[in-house]
């Protein structure tokens, strides 16, 4: 069981730590936006960069991002049915959510690895004039979907753990 | 399998992983999937990365969290607390000013972000207290307060109406110009409604005393720092209106004057930042997987001619055009109770503004009357953005309960000023057609 705990612990730090870099990005995302504007309108000599970095930030911020609000267990839902419940039925109902969620978040790590790796091999570009790799953002999508997928798993063993104990795992 | 009953079927689905609770934005990308499996086969699966990659490489929808990032430093930069100050000088003397003031600060931080939660959290920390102390009635104040945030969406930049254009392809600047009209009906209906109620009860909001003013200095001073608050609406909706910036770039310029405020304001410091930048990848996280998720929902749905099926549905059963647009406000309105305004437009918009359309009715129209049905659906009861927000700010001796009580007369207002811009479509397109046209 320790074994378990320790991977559950180890599954949340990375998670929160994820978290934390993906926000360092929102205001470096903000002042890049801002400075384009500024460069077009005050020293009139717009930038080839700014655009693209922006679209890559916000990727990075978004896709990343998922994994600390799963960790939050932020993720909108409608608990008009699920917040009355006692705590040990929520457990229950979201392993079976977890087996929901699971699936989705498998396919997109198997069908964005493999666009990923087609677009890598073929040199993929973005269409603007500074024409910046896309290879890596394409990589973006299945990595964070299978941070996310770590983090439900970690989510599910503790669901598992108090439902069928009634007991918190950590 | 007809597109009828998988129809039937998928919404079957979804209504029970939302009665699980599972989260929205896997949970649809999961139920399309697995009908797609059943269906096409594998080769359906392909849909989610070119999906994926498409919502997180759109650049009008970087406006998401740059306004929200401006929002959070609003929040924080005590220029809420300057707006209200400013208002109670000049409307508190008047019984329900204070209610007013609430409406009208709202709908300024409307102007300055595109989401619901900085109005009403502003107002929610700032101004619930001193009406509570003061005796105003509890399910005024309350509904005041949700109603003037919830106008955040209405009133130009609109996240929801960036994601209606982002889908549907329609011009954001006319969707903005739009907004204007009915937007200033509403403000107008809530005010008017407030100064009935004070005036036929003056208990509900008594005014201030003379004492409570302060005096003529401080009036001056509370005043002049209440109309900076109006250079941040000229940073945004100007550098739209000015053709210096497209909407998504002003959200950036406003979220950097939004920073220099609170450094003038003395309330900029490295955890402001830290707690507004948690804050904003949090909701923008949340929103972008729900933009992938309901997106690959709907990308497959229209695959398998779910278009074509409202269409040929609209055509057969012969219903006249207006009952139609009826029956989709219905739907959306009872969606509004389960989901988000933001679920409900990234769903609704690609799937019923091309029959709109096809029907002869313009698109910003309807865009607009969509956007005039999440003003009721954030405030409606299970499921309601705007009760979330004000439960998460009010005094904790302000229950749940007593924020469902207080929506009644505001549903009401804004019920039939949706039902006034269906019947009269000329107070929308008005605006946008004499600024563009």
């Amino acid at each position: 069981m320790n074994w378990v705990r320790m991977f559950v612990r180890s599954v949340d730090r990375l998670s929160d730590l994820l978290g934390w870099a993906a926000s360092a990005l929102v205001p470096i995302m903000v002042l890049v936006v801002a400075y384009e504007v500024c460069a077009r309108y005050f020293f009139i000599s717009p930038t080839i960069w700014a655009f693209d970095t922006s679209v890559f930030l916000f990727g990075y911020i978004g896709l990343l991002g998922g994994t600390f609000v799963m960790r939050r267990r932020d993720h909108i839902n409608v608990d008009v049915f699920y917040a009355p419940r006692s705590p040990r039925t929520r457990a229950w109902m979201d392993i079976v959510s977890g087996l929901i969620i699971g699936f989705f978040l498998i396919l997109v790590i198997i069908y964005g690895w493999q666009a990923a790796i087609t677009g890598i091999e073929r040199g993929v570009t973005r269409s603007s004039e500074w024409a910046p790799p896309l290879g890596h953002y394409l990589m973006l999508i299945p990595v964070s979907a299978a941070l996310m997928l770590l983090q439900a798993t970690a989510n599910w063993i503790r669901d598992l753990y108090l439902a069928v104990t009634g007991q918190d795992l950590i | 399998m007809g597109i009828g009953l998988l129809t039937i079927l998928m919404v079957l689905c979804v209504l029970l992983v939302f009665a699980l609770g599972t989260p929205v934005a896997l949970g649809l990308g999961s139920i399309a999937m697995g009908f797609a499996a059943m269906t096409w086969g594998p080769q359906a699966f392909k849909l989610i990365p070119t999906t994926a990659l498409n919502a997180s490489s759109n650049f009008l929808l970087l406006a998401i969290p740059l306004f929200i990032f401006m929002g959070q430093i609003l929040v924080r930069s005590g220029l809420g607390e300057k707006m209200f100050h400013a208002v109670h000088v000049a409307a508190g003397r008047i019984n329900g000013g204070l209610a007013m003031g609430v409406i009208i600060v709202c709908s300024l931080i409307g102007a300055m972000v595109g989401i619901i939660g900085a109005g009403i959290m502003t107002a929610g920390t700032v101004a619930l207290k001193p009406m509570l102390d003061k005796g105003y009635d509890r399910q005024l104040a309350l509904g005041a307060i949700m109603s003037g945030g919830a106008l955040g969406i209405l009133i130009p930049p609109s996240i929801p109406m960036i994601v209606f254009s982002a889908v549907t392809q329609s011009s954001i600047g006319r969707m903005f110009a739009a907004g204007l009209v009915p937007a200033a009906l509403l403000i107008t209906c809530f005010i008017t409604y407030i100064a009935i109620r004070c005036w036929h009860r003056p208990e509900m909001g008594p005014a201030l005393t003379i004492k409570e003013m302060g005096t003529r200095r401080d009036k001056v001073l509370a005043l002049r720092d209440g109309g900076v608050s109006l250079t941040l609406i000229v940073a945004v909706l100007g550098t739209i209106l000015l053709g210096i910036a497209t909407p998504t770039e002003s959200a950036a310029i406003g979220a950097v004057c939004a920073i220099l405020l609170a450094i003038f304001y003395r309330k900029f410091s490295f955890s402001v930042l830290k707690v507004a930048s948690v804050n904003t990848m949090s909701l923008t996280a949340i929103a972008l997987w729900i933009i992938i998720g309901a997106t690959v929902f709907t990308n497959f749905h229209m695959l398998m001619g779910a278009g074509k099926l409202l269409t040929s549905f609209s055509q057969e059963t012969g219903l006249p055009p207006w009952l139609i647009i009826v029956l989709m406000q219905l739907s959306m309105l009872l969606m509004g109770c389960l989901v988000d305004e933001l679920i409900i437009v990234i769903i609704c918009a690609p799937l019923y503004t091309p029959i709109a359309v096809s029907l002869g009715y313009d698109p910003i129209w309807f865009g607009i009357i969509m956007i005039l049905n999440m003003q009721i659906a954030v405030m409606t009861p299970p499921y309601g953005f705007a009760l979330f927000y004000l439960k998460s700010v009010a005094p904790p001796d302000v229950s749940m309960l007593d924020i469902y009580k207080s929506i009644g007369p505001f549903l009401a207002i804004k019920f039939c000023v949706l039902t006034t811009c269906i019947i009269f479509p000329q107070l929308v397109t008005w605006l946008p057609d004499l600024l563009f046209d």
